[in-house]
C-alpha cells in the first residue's frame, strides 16, 4: 500500500523526466569504458543540489540503474567492461560478438539485466527490512569466511590453471596492501609517496588492466596480422526480438534465478557489490552447467548469469543502504552522499521517519528499471551501430575516455600513471595466460579479508576455534575447502588422463 | 623469436618468486603494531610466502614438462617486441607525461592522431579520405569531451602547467 503512495508521489512530469534523463545519462556514461556507475553518480550529484529530496534522490537512483546497465554494451561490443559489474559479461559476450552474435548477446544481456533489476526491486520493496535483519546478525567471522570463499572460488574457477588463478589473486591481494593499514593506521608499501596513503584507486586499476592492455594487444595483433582484428570486421547475424525463442528463454531462467539470488545476497553484504556478484554468478553457472568447457567461448548462459546478478545486486545494495545506512560499494556511497545533501539519514529509522520518501525512492527504482529496459531495447540498433566504427579509431578514443575517467575519479594525476602501469601489467599477464578476474577480486576484497580476520582474532584473543564454531562461517569455510579440493582433484585427473601436462 | 609456453611459465614463475621475496623483505619496514595479535606485517608476509610457494610450483612443473616436451612438438608462440607495440607503449607514457604540461586538449589531439596512425594498416597512409577522417576525429573528440566536462559538468580537465 505504501508502495502505491510512492508511485503517486513520483508520477509527476518533472520527476519522471528526471528519471528518464538519469537513466539515459547513466547508460551513456556507463557504456564508455572507464566511466563507471560511480563516475556517472559523481558527475550527476552536483546537479541535485537545487532539487527537492524526492526528485534529487530519484534522479540519482536512475543514474545508478543506467550506469550499472550501460557497462554491458562495451563489454559485449569491445570486450572491455564498461563498469566493474560487467567483467564476467566480457567472458562470453565478446566471444559471441566475434562469432557474429552481438545482437543476440545484447538482447539477452538487456532482458536479463531487466529481470535481475526487477527481482532486486521487488525484494527490496517487500522483503528488505527482513533480509537486513539477517545480515545484521553476521559477525566478522562470517564476513571473513564469505570473502575467503569468494576469493578461492573465483581463482579456482577462472580460465586457465588453478596455479595461475591463485597467483593472479595473490598479486591482487598484494596490490590491496598498498596504503594505510585500517587497524594500525601504519603506511604499507607506499614508499614515501603520500598520494598512495589511500591505496590504489579501483577505477584506474581496472581501466588499466582491461582497457589499456586491450590497445596494446590490438597494436601487437596489427603487427602480426597486418590488420587490426576487431568485431567491426565480422558480419553480425540479424535477429528477431531478443534473438532467442520463448523455449530458450525458459531454459535461461534456470541460470537467471540462482544468479539473481547470488546478486541479491552479495548486494546485501557490505563491501561486496556487482563487481563480485557477476563473477560469482558466472562461476556458479559454469560449475553447474552440463558443458562448463563451453564457457568463455561465447555461450548465452554466461552473459545471462553475469547481467542478472549485477542488476539484482543493485537492489541488494540498496536494501543494506536504506535499512542499515551502510553503503555496499563505492556507487552506493555516492547515493548516500546524495541522501546527506538533502538532510536525509539512511538507517533503520528511515522507514518510520521518512516513510513517504522511502517508498517514493523504491517506486523510482522500479520505474528506472522499466525505463532502462525500454531505452536500451529500443536503442539497441543504435548501440549495435557502434560496430561500424573501426577499432583503429574507437580504441584510441576509448583510451582518451579512460584518461578522463581515471583523472576524474579523484582529480589526481597519479591515477593516470597508475592506469598506464596497470595497463602494462595487464598486457603481460594476458600474454602469459594469467586470468585477470582473480587479480581484480583479490584487490577489491583484500582489505576486508584482512580486517575481518584480525578483528575476529582480536575478539577471540588469538583463538581460531570460535571462528569455526560460528555456523555461517563454518559452512562457507567448508564449501571453500570442498570447492578448492574438487578443482585440484579435477586438474590432477585431467593431467593423468592426458598423460602430459595440462595443469600448468 | 619463438618461445614455448612452458618456457614463458618458467620466466613468469621466476619473476613472481622475486616479487614475493621483495614483498617479504619490504614488510620489515612496516612498523610492528601491537593493537592486534596478527599485526600489520602478518598478511603481507603470509601472501608473499604463498606466492613464493605457488611460483615455485609453476616454475618447477614447467621445467619438468619442458623436459618431456623436448622430443615432442610443444605449443610455441611468437614473442618479442614489435614496432606497433613499442610505439603504443611510448605514446601512452608520453601522453601521461605531456598532459600535465600541455593540458588535455592539445595532448589528446596529438595522442589520438599518433595512436590512430600506429594502428592503421600501412596501405591506409596514402588514403587521403581516411587520413582526413582520422585527423578530424583526433581534433573533434578531445574538444567535445573538454567542452562537455567544462561547460556542462563543471569539471576542469588538466589545462597544463604551461598555460597556468
Amino acid at each position: 500500500m505504501e508502495l502505491l503512495h510512492g508511485f503517486q508521489t513520483i508520477f509527476a512530469f518533472d520527476t519522471l523526466f528526471l528519471i528518464f534523463t538519469g537513466v539515459v545519462g547513466g547508460l551513456i556514461i556507463g557504456a564508455l569504458p572507464g566511466l563507471s556507475a560511480f563516475t556517472a553518480l559523481a558527475i550527476m550529484l552536483p546537479f541535485t543540489f537545487g532539487m527537492e529530496a524526492v526528485n534529487g534522490i530519484s534522479f540519482l537512483m536512475a543514474v545508478y540503474v543506467g550506469g550499472c546497465s550501460g557497462g554491458l554494451i562495451s563489454a559485449i561490443l569491445l570486450g572491455i567492461p564498461g563498469t566493474p559489474s560487467s567483467i564476467a559479461t566480457c567472458f562470453d559476450g565478446y566471444p559471441m560478438a566475434k562469432k557474429g552474435e552481438a545482437k543476440k548477446a545484447l538482447g539477452a544481456a538487456i532482458l536479463f539485466s531487466f529481470i535481475g533489476g526487477l527481482i532486486g526491486a521487488v525484494v527490496l520493496s517487500f522483503a528488505g527490512p527482513h533480509i537486513a535483519k539477517v545480515a545484521l546478525k553476521f559477525n566478522s567471522y562470517d564476513y571473513f569466511a564469505i570473502i575467503l570463499f569468494s576469493l578461492t572460488t573465483v581463482s579456482a574457477l577462472s580460465e586457465g590453471s588453478i596455479v595461475k588463478g591463485l597467483l593472479s589473486c595473490l598479486l591482487g591481494i598484494t596490490f590491496g596492501f598498498v596504503g594505510t593499514d585500517s587497524l594500525s593506521s601504519y603506511y604499507r608499501y607506499t614508499f614515501g609517496i603520500n598520494k598512495l596513503a589511500n591505496g590504489f584507486n579501483l577505477v584506474p586499476v581496472l581501466i588499466g588492466l582491461f582497457a589499456v592492455s586491450q590497445i596494446m594487444l590490438a597494436a601487437r595483433e596489427k603487427a602480426s596480422s597486418s590488420k587490426v582484428i576487431g568485431i567491426s570486421d565480422i558480419i553480425q547475424k540479424e535477429v528477431k526480438g531478443f534473438g532467442f525463442s520463448f523455449k530458450e528463454f525458459l531454459s535461461y531462467l534456470k541460470t537467471a534465478i540462482p544468479s539473481a539470488i547470488i546478486g541479491l545476497l552479495i548486494g546485501i553484504l557490505p563491501g561486496l557489490g556487482g563487481n563480485v556478484s557477476n563473477l560469482l554468478a558466472y562461476s556458479y553457472a559454469k560449475k553447474t552447467s552440463k558443458h562448463p568447457e563451453d564457457f568463455g567461448t561465447g555461450v548465452v548462459e554466461g552473459v545471462v548469469a553475469s547481467e542478472t546478478a549485477n542488476n539484482a545486486t543493485v537492489g541488494g545494495a540498496l536494501i543494506i543502504l536504506l535499512t542499515l545506512g551502510i553503503p555496499g560499494d563505492n556507487a552506493t556511497s555516492m547515493i548516500m552522499a546524495g541522501f546527506q545533501l538533502h538532510d536525509v539519514t539512511p538507517g533503520p529509522l528511515l522507514f518510520k521517519t521518512s516513510g513517504v520518501l522511502v517508498y517514493a525512492i523504491l517506486a523510482a527504482f522500479i520505474v528506472a528499471n522499466i525505463v532502462f529496459f525500454l531505452v536500451e531495447y529500443y536503442g539497441l540498433s543504435l548501440f549495435v551501430k557502434m560496430l561500424s566504427i573501426p577499432s583503429t579509431l574507437l580504441l584510441p578514443i576509448v583510451i582518451v575516455c579512460c584518461f578522463v575517467g581515471s583523472y576524474c575519479a579523484n582529480n589526481n594525476s597519479l591515477d593516470i600513471l597508475i592506469m598506464v602501469l596497470f595497463g602494462f601489467l595487464g598486457y603481460v599477464l594476458k600474454r602469459n595466460k594469467f586470468p585477470l578476474a582473480p587479480l581484480v577480486v583479490g584487490f577489491i576484497l583484500a582489505p576486508s579479508l584482512e580486517t575481518y580476520l584480525r578483528r575476529s582474532l582480536m575478539k577471540t584473543e588469538g583463538s581460531f576455534l570460535p571462528v569455526l564454531q560460528s555456523p555461517i562461517a563454518a559452512v562457507f569455510l567448508l564449501i571453500t575447502v570442498f570447492a578448492v579440493g574438487f578443482t585440484v582433484y579435477g586438474e590432477i585427473k585431467k593431467v593423468h588422463e592426458t598423460g602430459k601436462g595440462k595443469m600448468i | 623469436m619463438i618461445v614455448s609456453e612452458k618456457k614463458k611459465n618458467v620466466y613468469a614463475g621466476i619473476v613472481l618468486l622475486l616479487f614475493a621475496i621483495f614483498i617479504y623483505v619490504v614488510s620489515f619496514w612496516i612498523p610492528e603494531s601491537k593493537s592486534d595479535i596478527l599485526g600489520s606485517r602478518f598478511f603481507p608476509r603470509c601472501t608473499a610466502i604463498l606466492m613464493g610457494i605457488l611460483s615455485g610450483i609453476l616454475t618447477l612443473s614447467s621445467i619438468e614438462f619442458r623436459k618431456r616436451e623436448e622430443t615432442e612438438d610443444g605449443f610455441t608462440q611468437q614473442t618479442g617486441l614489435n614496432h606497433s607495440l613499442l610505439l603504443t607503449c611510448l605514446a601512452l607514457i608520453l601522453y601521461y607525461l605531456i598532459i600535465l604540461q600541455l593540458g588535455f586538449v592539445i595532448t589528446s589531439i596529438a595522442y589520438l592522431f599518433c595512436q590512430c596512425l600506429i594502428l592503421l594498416p600501412k596501405e591506409d597512409y596514402r588514403n587521403r579520405k581516411k587520413m582526413m577522417i582520422t585527423l578530424a576525429i583526433s581534433v573533434l573528440v578531445p574538444v567535445a569531451i573538454n567542452f562537455i566536462f567544462w561547460k556542462i559538468f563543471m569539471i576542469a580537465l588538466p589545462v597544463g602547467n604551461l598555460f597556468m
